[in-house]
């Protein structure tokens, strides 16, 4: 279906066991992972972590790999399983984090989607960045947004790399953009 | 976005979806249209995707020796793959036998066996007050912790005389005490039992091994600590 795709060229590659093909496919998403990763965790060492995980769990999978979808799309699944985990956590969260307890395990509820109003008032009252705002947001709607907006995914990838539907997405994104719109309104969004 | 115009609020959700090339082909015309005629919604659409300009700009720190990180984990794992099966397992608990699950789990029941019926007799309860004064002292509920262990003791024990106990004065209440204490002893056990280990007590109970009331009572206890919330202590 996406054989076209360079990257599931290598994959298969990979698949096939030629190992130099892992290099090319980390040299190539290992940046776009971490830079995805750090603003979902909020912590570097963790999504340094977390992308060696990833990447060692596409590793292990690459026999199994089947090409019914974007490369990227499967690598950023995989980091949303892991992220997500990671942030469910009990000794990550602190009192003042905004995460999205409500919806967990269940398929998204969109009620729970709600910005974190608090967090990104706060944010902007301090003056801070665009970086902050988003990290203030719920964590699913700061992947959405991201995917969507910085890596490209359509509503059906992003959909499918969160594990839920295409209706959700579009709230979902629509949700934190406007957040971040908001939180700057003399600025046009841009910080 | 609070106060949105009610002729906004129909596209609004749909602003991002349009600024994301989402929308078919006759709500973008009709979100177009909207957007080309209205003074909120023009603005609106620029900051919503200036947004994505913020974003992309967004700086990623660098991670000097993520690629030495992951080639030693990829050769880790290499390694680890090459390696006979045996070497793969070693380190790891072996798998028991049946016999050995069996055997653990008959263990388990003759603490519990112990609990409820050894520790009573060791320890018989006290001369029971009279009536009277019963009446007119009502006994303190036992702790919250030990209320299941110690209504089962009694719903369960073989002498129909001990259900007094719970009514009586305080000088009964310890060695009932002491056996509800042994009793949540075996009960920690069970809840430290696998699955496989209830599955082999379910096992055994369809078999007819276990079929003495004693028996059957603890297979009870086994249902009940299956049954417990996963919370409630002993078990993870």
């Amino acid at each position: 279906m996406h054989a076209g795709d360079d990257d599931v060229r290598l994959m298969l590659a990979l698949r096939a066991g030629d190992e130099s093909a892992f290099d090319a496919l980390f040299q190539r998403w290992s940046g776009p992972l971490l830079r995805y990763l750090e603003r979902m965790l909020r912590d570097p060492a963790s999504a340094e972590e977390l992308v060696q995980e990833a990447f060692l769990r596409l590793y292990r999978a690459r026999e199994r790999y089947e090409p019914d979808a974007r490369f990227s799309t499967w690598l950023f699944t995989i980091a949303n399983r892991l992220a997500l985990n990671e942030l469910r956590r009990p000794r990550r969260r602190s009192p003042h984090e905004s995460t999205d307890d409500d919806e967990e395990g269940a398929p998204l509820a969109l009620a729970a989607d709600e910005p974190g109003v608090d967090d990104v008032v706060h944010a902007r009252r301090v003056g801070s960045s665009v970086e902050q705002v988003l990290a203030a947001l719920p964590e699913r709607q700061r992947a959405a947004l991201w995917l969507t907006a910085v890596e490209g995914f359509s509503y059906a990838e992003v959909a499918r790399s969160l594990e839920t539907t295409e209706k959700s997405v579009k709230a979902l994104v629509h949700r934190a953009r406007a957040a971040i719109a908001d939180a700057f309104p003399d600025e046009g969004g841009r910080r | 976005m609070s106060g949105i115009p009610e002729q906004c609020l129909p596209f609004d959700e749909d602003l991002s979806a349009w600024i994301d090339g989402e929308l078919d082909a006759a709500r973008e015309a009709a979100v177009r249209a909207h957007v080309g005629s209205c003074a909120r919604c023009t603005p609106r659409v620029a900051a919503l995707r200036g947004v994505n300009h913020s974003l992309r700009g967004l700086a990623s720190r660098p991670h000097h020796g993520l690629a030495a990180r992951m080639a030693e984990r990829i050769a880790a794992e290499r390694s680890r793959a090459a390696a006979p099966p045996s070497a793969r397992l070693r380190g790891r608990a072996p798998r028991r036998s049946a016999a050995q699950r069996i055997a653990g789990l008959v263990a388990m029941v003759a603490a519990v066996a112990l609990g409820l019926l050894v520790v009573p007799k060791l320890f018989p309860p006290a001369p029971i007050p009279a009536a009277p004064a019963l009446a007119r002292e009502p006994a303190p509920a036992p702790p919250v912790a030990d209320s299941r262990v110690a209504s089962n003791q009694v719903a369960q024990s073989p002498r129909p005389d001990t259900s007094k106990r719970h009514f009586g004065a305080s000088a009964a209440e310890a060695p009932a005490g002491e056996a509800a204490s042994a009793a949540d002893a075996g009960l920690a056990q069970l809840r430290e039992a696998s699955d496989d280990d209830l599955e082999l007590a379910a096992a055994l109970q369809d078999a007819g091994g276990v079929d003495s009331p004693d028996d059957l009572a603890l297979v009870e206890r086994l249902d009940e600590v299956e049954s417990l919330p996963p919370d409630s202590g002993g078990r993870g």
